[in-house]
C-alpha cells in the first residue's frame, strides 16, 4: 500500500465521518439529550487529531496538550468578557497567543525528548493552571468563568429555543471539525508531514538528509497548537457551555483533558489523525451512553452513580490497548491507512559478520 | 589540484581517551582517498567531526574555503558535503522513494524538492534500486539497505561523500558492484572519502591513502605506497600484506 493511497483512503474515511454526522440530525438519528455530547465530542475530536499530529506524526510526546486548548480559551474568554471585544476578534487572539505558546513549548523539545519533553509539557500545563488560580479575581478561577449572550458563536438571538440554539452550535462545532480535520489531514500527508514521520523514526536520518529537525519540530508544535488553540478559542464561546472550568474532566487546563486526549488517540490508533478521530468520538460518546445506561436499564440499577460503568468502561478500553495496541483503526483496516509501526523494524544483522 | 577539504590540527578527547589528535587532512578535489587504521583508530570520529555531529575541542575544518568547523550537521550537507552512515540510518517507517525524496528537499519551511524527480529516480537507477522504491527498507536485503544508504548521500547531490564502512558486510560481487558506482560517481566530478576495514576493496578503488592510529595520521600517499609502508604494516597491517 503506497503513501498516495493511503493518503486517497484517509480523505475518504474523514469525509465519509464528517458526512454521516452532517446527516445524522436530518433524519432525527439524534436524541435531544445527544446534541451536547455530540458538540463536545466535536471539539474532542479536533484536540485529538491536533495530537496526534504532535505526537503521533512527529513524536513529540506531549502530556499537556490541555495547555495550547487553555491558553487559547482564556485569551478568548478574558478578551471577550473583560475587553468586550467580538468572538470573530477573540477566536484568532486565543489561536494566535496558543502558537506563541506551541513555539515557546517547541523550543525546548529541540533538546529534550521522550520523558523529558514529556515532563516539560505537563509541568508548562500545571503553572499555566496554577496562574488561572493565582489570577482569579480576573479569571473566577477553579469556579470557572462565565459568559454572557453577547460572547456567543456562533451569534444567536435572545429569543431563540434552546433546541434550534443546540442544533445550530452541532453544525458549527461539526464544521470547525471539518475544516480543521481537513487541515490537519492536508499537512500529515504533505512534505511536513513526511518530514514529522521522519523525525519520529529518525533524527539522525534528518539531519543527514540536510533538513534541520530543530525547524521542524517547532514548526510541529505551532501546527498542533494553532489547530487545538483555534478549537480552544472558540469552544470557550459556546452557547451550551455552562461556564469556562480549568480543572475537571471537561476543565480546559486539566490533566484529565490531557489524558482523555491521549487515550482517544492512542485507542483510535496513533500516527493516522483518522483513528484519534474515530477515537475521540468512540471515548467521548462511549462513556456518555454508559453512564446513562443505568437509568435505562432495569438491572443495572444497581450500578448507578457508583462509578462502575465508567470503570468498565476505562478497562474495555486497557483491554483495547493490550489487545490493539496499534489502535482500533489499524485493528478495523490493516494498512489502508497507516503503516504499522511494528512492520518498520530494519535488520542489520550482516553488518555484525 | 585544488582541495575541496581540509582539517587543521584537528583534535578530539572523549574523557581521557584522545580520539583524534592534531590531525592535518586535505582531501583533493575529483579524488577518491581512502581513510583506514585498525580498530578505535579515530577515522569514524573525524567523520564526525567533518559532518559536525561532534565538535572538535582544537583545530578547524574548512570545506571549499568555508570555516565549518561549528556549523550543523544540516547546514554542513547544504553546503555539499553527505555521509553514507555505518549503521543504516533511513526512516524505517518510509519507503525507499520517500527516503530518497526526503534527501532531495531543501531546508526552507516551505520545503521544495531541490531538483525534479527525474533526479531521484537517476539516483535510484544508479543505486539499483528502481525495483524497490515502493518498498520499506525493512523489506530490503542487506546489500540494499547499503544501498539505500548511499542513495540517501547521493540524493543530496554533494559535491564531498563520506562512506563509512560501505563494504562492510557485502559479498565480495556486491563490493565489486559498489566500487564501480564509486568510481562512476568521481568520473562525474563527485570527491570522495572512504573509512573501511575492508583493504583489499580501499586500495584497488583509492587515488590516496591515510592510515590512522591512535587518533594521529601515520602515514599518506598512493596506495601502492602505504602497502609496502612498514609504519603501516607494523601498526595495522600486522607483516602479512593485503
Amino acid at each position: 500500500m503506497n503513501r498516495r493511497r493511503q493518503s486517497r483512503a484517509s480523505y475518504l474515511v474523514f469525509a465519509s465521518v464528517v458526512g454521516t454526522l452532517a446527516l445524522l440530525p436530518a433524519f432525527n438519528l439524534v436524541p435531544k439529550e445527544w446534541y451536547a455530547p455530540l458538540i463536545f465530542a466535536n471539539f474532542f475530536a479536533i484536540f485529538a487529531m491536533s495530537w496526534d499530529l504532535l505526537a503521533g506524526y512527529a513524536g513529540q510526546m506531549n502530556l499537556g496538550h490541555a495547555l495550547f486548548i487553555g491558553v487559547a480559551a482564556y485569551t478568548s474568554g478574558l478578551a471577550g468578557t473583560h475587553l468586550e471585544w467580538p468572538p470573530w476578534v477573540t477566536i484568532p487572539l486565543g489561536m494566535g497567543t496558543s502558537v506563541i505558546v506551541g513555539a515557546l513549548i517547541g523550543i525546548p523539545a529541540i533538546r529534550l525528548r521522550g520523558p523529558y519533553l514529556a515532563l516539560v509539557t505537563l509541568l508548562a500545563l500545571i503553572a499555566v493552571y496554577k496562574l488561572v488560580l493565582i489570577y482569579s479575581d480576573v479569571t473566577e478561577g477553579i469556579s470557572g468563568m462565565s459568559f454572557t449572550p453577547k460572547n456567543f458563536f456562533p451569534p444567536l438571538g435572545y429569543d431563540v429555543p434552546l433546541e434550534r440554539v443546540k442544533l445550530v452550535t452541532y453544525y458549527y462545532s461539526l464544521g470547525l471539525m471539518a475544516l480543521i480535520g481537513a487541515g490537519l489531514l492536508v499537512i500529515a500527508h504533505s512534505r511536513w508531514g513526511a518530514i514529522f514521520r521522519a523525525i519520529r523514526d529518525n533524527e539522525a536520518a534528518v539531519e543527514a538528509s540536510g533538513l534541520s529537525p530543530a525547524k521542524f519540530k517547532v514548526v510541529a508544535f505551532m501546527v498542533s497548537a494553532s489547530a487545538a488553540g483555534l478549537a480552544g478559542a472558540a469552544y470557550v464561546h459556546l452557547p451550551v457551555l455552562a461556564a469556562l472550568q480549568p480543572a475537571g474532566l471537561d476543565g480546559v487546563l486539566s490533566l484529565d483533558l490531557s489524558l482523555s486526549i491521549i487515550v482517544a488517540s492512542v485507542a483510535g490508533g496513533l500516527g493516522t489523525i483518522i483513528g484519534p478521530l474515530i477515537g475521540a468520538y468512540i471515548t467521548k460518546l462511549g462513556q456518555q451512553y454508559l453512564s446513562a445506561l443505568p437509568s435505562q436499564v432495569e438491572a443495572l440499577h444497581i450500578l448507578e452513580g457508583q462509578g462502575w460503568i465508567s470503570l468498565l468502561f476505562w478497562i474495555l478500553l486497557v483491554l483495547l490497548v493490550l489487545f490493539a495496541r496499534k489502535g482500533l483503526l489499524p485493528l478495523l483496516m490493516g494498512d489502508l491507512l497507516c503503516r504499522p509501526v511494528e512492520e518498520i523494524q530494519i535488520h542489520t544483522g550482516r553488518s555484525q559478520q | 589540484m585544488s582541495a575541496i577539504l581540509e582539517t587543521h590540527k584537528i583534535s578530539k578527547a572523549f574523557g581521557g581517551l584522545q580520539a583524534v589528535h592534531q590531525l592535518d587532512l586535505k582531501v583533493e578535489q575529483g579524488t577518491i582517498m581512502g581513510l583506514i587504521g585498525p580498530n578505535g583508530a579515530g577515522k569514524t570520529t573525524v567523520f564526525h567531526l567533518i559532518m559536525g555531529t561532534l565538535k572538535p575541542d582544537r583545530g578547524r575544518i574548512h570545506f571549499k574555503g568555508h570555516d565549518i568547523t561549528h556549523r550543523k550537521a544540516h547546514q554542513i550537507v547544504e553546503l555539499g558535503i553527505a555521509r553514507a552512515f555505518q549503521s543504516v540510518q533511513c526512516c524505517p517507517g518510509m519507503t525507499v522513494w520517500e527516503n530518497l525524496e526526503l534527501c532531495a528537499l531543501s531546508n526552507h519551511l516551505f520545503p521544495q524538492l531541490l531538483h525534479d524527480r527525474a533526479h531521484i529516480i537517476h539516483v535510484a537507477e544508479r543505486l539499483g534500486l528502481l525495483p524497490e522504491l515502493d518498498r520499506l527498507p525493512a523489506m530490503l536485503p542487506y546489500a540494499g539497505l547499503r544501498r539505500l544508504e548511499i542513495a540517501r548521500a547521493i540524493a543530496t547531490e554533494p559535491e564531498l561523500l563520506l562512506l563509512d564502512e560501505p563494504f562492510a558486510g557485502l559479498t565480495p560481487s556486491e563490493a565489486d558492484e559498489l566500487s564501480q558506482t564509486i568510481q562512476e560517481l568521481r568520473a562525474q566530478g563527485m570527491t570522495v572519502v572512504i573509512v573501511d576495514h575492508n583493504v583489499r576493496s580501499v586500495m584497488r578503488l583509492v587515488d590516496r591513502v591515510l592510515v590512522m592510529s591512535f587518533g594521529e595520521l601515520i602515514a599518506e600517499g598512493p596506495p601502492e605506497d602505504i602497502i609496502k609502508n612498514p609504519i603501516v604494516q607494523q601498526a595495522y597491517l600486522g607483516n602479512d600484506h593485503p
